[in-house]
């Protein structure tokens, strides 16, 4: 059970600083060299999230989860230069999908597995990260603006949650909890301010611009790896979160492109919203929630 | 012939210190291994079990099935006396499939990123005035926190085994508190104050 401590710190908190940045910026009017704070309004809300979690944190981090925090930190430096150049885009996404595999599953490397089986596993790992990375890119740039983005990615983080909860580690789903909330704030902030001040024609403000893709994917990518490694989220559930957002691709399929802007949007976040189901089934069916071993 | 005589007498002479030396470096071994007995620990006739506080209604039990170690006990100097203890966190058993999972996840022991609970001794000392029970000081590691932890040891047996020979028996029973060593998941339901209950069965290596 969450106590009101929990909830309010963990939650509430994070998503009120975050919205408040975050309508700022919007009612700052700044455009695009200002794009990083939406970046900095969710990486903030989830540091105060990470804190009321984990208390205080040791550098180098104890255990793989705290590492969410520097990542964070790293993610919001990141979102910073992100559109200064192509290059420097690919070698950041290069770095990062190599480092991050190696530093949250440092025990594993260390004590579990062989140097072929971590090799092979940290090939797999990074290049996962990259097309993680490629489809949040993408599902920025495809989703129509407002409130999508925010919308579709508050859905996986709300199955991570349930699923991370299901398979064994409440903590974990703490921390993908943070994300619903702050994802939320934005959805709703972005919905509310979309008819307001961005859509007038002086001012256009993208609310969910590149920047954000990584702290999105250093997120995500981090709650999935320490709930299927540390936590025994089922390998099915964890697979199909991650491909969720990829229906977002069906948008630049003909046939859906015609049926009209709202209607491809729908299709688009159905079809998440069927993955995510289906992998929160899994977990549910996996998890012996109403069996025997109940307990 | 002067010569190889001469020689032949200093071999024999350096013969005769060598075997000296060597004899009275083997007794001094054989004189050591005489007062400190190492034993293995026999996890089948051991048991290490810890039980915990419900809702703050009624105890719950578990085990830990995969532990090893060794105990070097020297009667004539007990400080030179040792004991290591090596649990594997993923063996904890509570007899429930899927309260195990849980206590194996992060929000308690974090097997796969702490595998092992240790402990090793520091010091050792015989408690005063009680003749079976040792004080045993040691470091005690759990969920990736060292913490020093001074725990009684009684002696609570010794015997021979037809086949694995000389056995020596321990018990100890001592208290934690889960959150000092960073498992502070869920304090209101589950107890902070965790006891711990080592019985141990060693036969001599």
């Amino acid at each position: 059970m969450l106590t009101f401590n929990q909830l309010f710190f963990a939650m509430f908190l994070p998503a009120i600083v975050c919205g408040v940045i975050f309508a700022a910026n919007v009612y700052l009017k700044k455009k695009d060299h200002f794009q990083w704070l939406t970046a900095a309004a969710l990486g903030i809300g989830y540091i105060i999230g990470h804190i009321a979690i984990e208390g205080k944190l040791n550098f180098l981090p104890k255990e793989s989860i705290h590492w969410l925090f520097y990542f964070t930190i790293l993610a919001i430096l990141t979102s910073t230069y992100w559109d200064s150049s192509r290059w420097i885009q690919l070698i950041t996404k290069i770095i990062y999908s190599i480092a991050i595999p190696r530093l949250l599953l440092d025990s594993y490397f260390q004590h579990i597995w062989g140097p072929i089986e971590a090799l092979i596993w940290w090939i797999c790992l990074a290049i996962g990260i990259y097309i993680f990375w490629y489809i949040v890119l993408q599902s920025i740039s495809i989703l129509p603006s407002g409130g999508s983005v925010p919308f579709v990615h508050m859905g996986v983080s709300f199955g991570t949650a349930l699923i991370t909860a299901l398979s064994g580690s409440v903590v974990i789903a703490l921390h993908a909890g943070i994300l619903v909330a702050l994802f939320a704030t934005i959805w709703v902030l972005a919905v509310i301010l979309h008819r307001r001040v961005i859509s007038s024609d002086e001012f256009s403000f993208q609310i969910f611009a590149n920047s954000v893709s990584p702290l999105v994917t250093f997120l995500f990518v981090g709650i999935w790896i320490n709930g299927y490694f540390y936590a025994e989220v089922p390998s099915v559930s964890v697979l199909l979160l991650v491909i969720a957002p990829i229906f977002v691709l069906v948008g630049r399929v003909d046939v859906v492109k015609r049926s009209g802007e709202r209607k491809t949007m729908l299709i688009q976040i159905g079809l998440i919203a069927l993955c995510v189901s289906i992998a929160l089934i899994i977990a549910v069916v996996r998890s012996g929630l109403f069996g025997q071993d109940a307990y | 012939m002067k010569i190889g005589f001469s020689r032949s007498l200093h071999i024999t002479v350096i013969g005769i210190l060598l075997f000296s030396l060597f004899i009275i470096t083997f007794s001094n071994n054989t004189e050591s291994q005489d007062t400190a007995q190492t034993y293995n620990i026999d996890a089948v006739h051991s048991a290490v079990i810890f039980r915990a506080k419900h809702l703050g209604v009624s105890y719950n039990y578990g085990r830990f099935n995969d532990f090893s170690g060794n105990i070097t006990l020297d009667e004539s100097d007990v400080s030179k006396s040792k004991i290591e203890l090596v649990v594997k966190a993923a063996s904890v058993d509570t007899a429930n499939a899927k309260r195990d999972q849980h206590l194996r996840s992060p929000d308690f022991f974090n097997a796969k990123q702490f595998p092992v609970i240790t402990f090793n001794s520091t010091n050792v000392k015989q408690k005063v005035g009680q003749e079976n029970i040792l004080e045993v000081t040691g470091d005690f590691e759990l969920h990736g926190v060292k913490k020093s932890v001074t725990i009684d040891a009684e002696i609570t047996g010794k015997g021979e085994h037809p086949r694995s020979g000389e056995l020596i028996g321990f018990e100890t029973t001592f208290a934690i508190k889960r959150s000092d060593f960073g498992m502070d998941y869920e304090l209101k339901n589950v107890s902070d104050d965790i006891r711990i209950t080592v019985s141990i069965e060693a036969a001599h290596k």
